[in-house]
């Protein structure tokens, strides 16, 4: 049997990582159960200057998931170095530093700061829907995703994954556009944006008016999307959206992800990206299986 | 901190829409006053848990006292005794008023919730309450209060109780010599913390609140549940979850 994974000569002793912005830089989880269960943690989106985000509420529960409008707050790139990057680097698992900015230098400045840490790999935030500049602006467009990937890959010498937005007319273009811009894997998908409505006040329930949507009903839209990345791009995948269970692991697996991030399942139990890397462990071990013979096996019907 | 799997040894209606739950507690657990449970829904479609203060924790076991407000209470309000919930608990840093002489513990409707484990845990304190509700159908946990510590109930209608709002029930009763509080504890919708701030007849006593929000781990990692607090370094957005539930209110951005 065999739960390592392989992203861009990163080894994960299984395919499954912590999803930014879920699990802050990993303390508040390591007082539940030992970070070394999983493959990976991909750390809460860095900026350069440290960020407030958005007013609350934040965070709107919706029919099997929920929407979340934070922002990117976060302390700071050079805070997260001093006070964090030593100590994730001694958890036991490979460690992504996931980064965002408001323009092309702030991510090639980013880029540069975290060659120099400890992390294993950086992702690219360039999808998130809830800052106004920046963010998402830079996933939307191939060109400019291709752009900010290329930034990036001058600036670090770690290995890139660019974090792909499911609010475009097709993914697998974008997903081709962080392959030519070098990146080394690609991520998806983040949240789509949506909105909450409270029919009483006639006002949306998020004070920032929109957010991004997780969770398992997002599930069946990020398996497609994977799908769809799998056959446009050489590149690994990391896919994630609702992935709740090792069976979830499996179903990407299966599309195309040579790895998953599991994210808002970690708000319904701490336990959740622990529970599915043993899961999938016991799997792996039951059907003395490998589960990189599983990547991209998916036969279509008729 | 843990995630436990609680027995519900009762479960039932203690007012207008407003229920009890006593859960069974686990071996060593010992919540301070204004900690919080995180409790995990059933119907899985509802992927939050759902934050309750803890009201009080005795041998008999942990109680929470919630409204019925939406979907998810209504579903806890559904479940049997014997069954088990799902929650992580204790949450937050709570508070204390072991080191006051003469706290006084407000609460504003649901808000009296936090009340009973914090005058419990008292200590040397000599703690007063003054519990403020909207009518008589709303009021709860008045008895168990009283077991505690002399307590003050009034109604907004007068339907129970002194007439008024406790607010300004408690602003007469100290402008009258009647209570001289060291400090103030408080739980319960905003419009009682702006009061606490308006009336100078609470000008010179400390006051901490505990704060509610929508929250997402409760755990402090997914920053959802955040509010603009003064610090040393300017308004931050802290985490209610993990930086609080409590803070001086008076470094509150309400």
């Amino acid at each position: 049997m065999n739960t390592c994974v392989k992203i861009a000569g990163v080894t994960f002793k299984n395919p499954v990582i912590t999803a930014s912005g879920t699990f802050g830089f990993g303390k508040e989880y390591a007082e539940f159960y030992p970070l070394s269960a999983l493959g990976g943690i991909c750390t809460k989106g860095l900026t350069i200057e440290e960020r407030q985000g958005n007013p609350s509420p934040r965070v709107a529960e919706t029919p099997a998931g929920m929407l979340n409008s934070v922002g990117l707050q976060n302390p700071g790139v050079d805070y997260y170095l001093q006070h964090y990057d030593k100590w994730l680097s001694r958890q036991g698992t490979v460690v992504i530093a996931n980064i965002a900015g408001h323009k092309l230098e702030d991510y090639s400045a980013m880029a540069r700061k975290i060659s120099e840490s400890r992390a294993d790999m950086v992702e690219l935030n360039i999808s998130c829907p809830n800052v106004r500049s920046g963010g998402m602006a830079f996933g939307v467009e191939p060109a400019s995703v291709r752009r900010v990937t290329e930034a990036v890959k001058r600036a670090c010498n770690k290995p890139v994954i660019t974090k792909l937005t499911p609010n475009v007319s097709n993914i697998a273009d974008n997903a081709k556009a962080a392959e030519d811009g070098g990146a080394d894997a690609i991520s998806l998908i983040n949240t789509l944006t949506g909105m909450a409505v409270d029919y009483r006040t006639r006002r949306p329930v998020l004070a920032n008016n929109t957010g991004g949507l997780s969770g398992p009903c997002v599930k069946p839209v990020a398996l497609k999307m994977v799908w769809d990345c799998h056959n446009a791009v050489k590149v690994p995948i990391i896919g994630l959206g609702g992935i709740q269970s090792y069976t979830d692991v499996l179903e990407f697996m299966i599309c195309g992800a040579t790895a998953v991030q599991v994210g808002t399942a970690t708000l319904s139990d701490p336990y959740a990206a622990y529970n599915i890397a043993k899961d999938l462990e016991n799997y792996a071990r039951e059907n003395d299986a490998d589960l990189n013979e599983l990547i991209g096996t998916l036969q279509l019907n008729g | 901190m843990n995630d436990y799997k609680l027995k519900i040894l009762r479960n039932e209606k203690a007012g207008d829409g407003i229920y009890e739950m006593l859960l069974s507690r686990p071996v060593g657990v010992q919540p301070k006053g204004a900690q919080f449970i995180h409790i995990k829904l059933k119907n899985g479609a509802r992927v939050l848990r759902r934050p309750f203060c803890i009201c009080d924790c005795t041998d008999e076991g942990i109680l929470i006292c919630y409204a019925v407000v939406g979907e998810g209470t209504k579903e806890l309000s559904q479940y049997s005794v014997g069954e088990e919930v799902e929650a992580v608990l204790p949450l937050g840093n709570g508070w204390s008023a072991e080191g006051y002489k003469r706290p006084v513990l407000l609460g504003g409707g649901m808000g009296s919730a936090v009340l009973p484990l914090v005058a419990r845990l008292a200590g040397g304190a000599k703690p007063t309450a003054y519990l403020g509700y909207a009518n008589k159908g709303r009021v709860v946990l008045d008895k168990l209060m009283e077991s505690l510590c002399p307590t003050i109930v009034a109604t907004d209608d007068g339907s129970f109780g002194r007439k008024g709002y406790i607010t300004d029930i408690l602003a007469e009763d100290i402008t009258a010599g009647k209570i001289k509080p060291d400090v103030i504890f408080c739980c319960g919708p905003e419009i009682i913390y702006k009061l606490l701030l308006k009336n100078p007849a609470f000008a010179d006593i400390p006051v901490f609140v505990s704060l509610e929000k929508r929250m997402g781990c409760g755990v402090g990692a997914c920053l959802v549940c955040t509010c603009g607090i003064k610090t040393k370094d300017g308004v931050k957005n802290l985490r209610v979850c993990a930086d609080g539930p409590v803070f001086d209110l008076r470094e509150v951005i309400l």
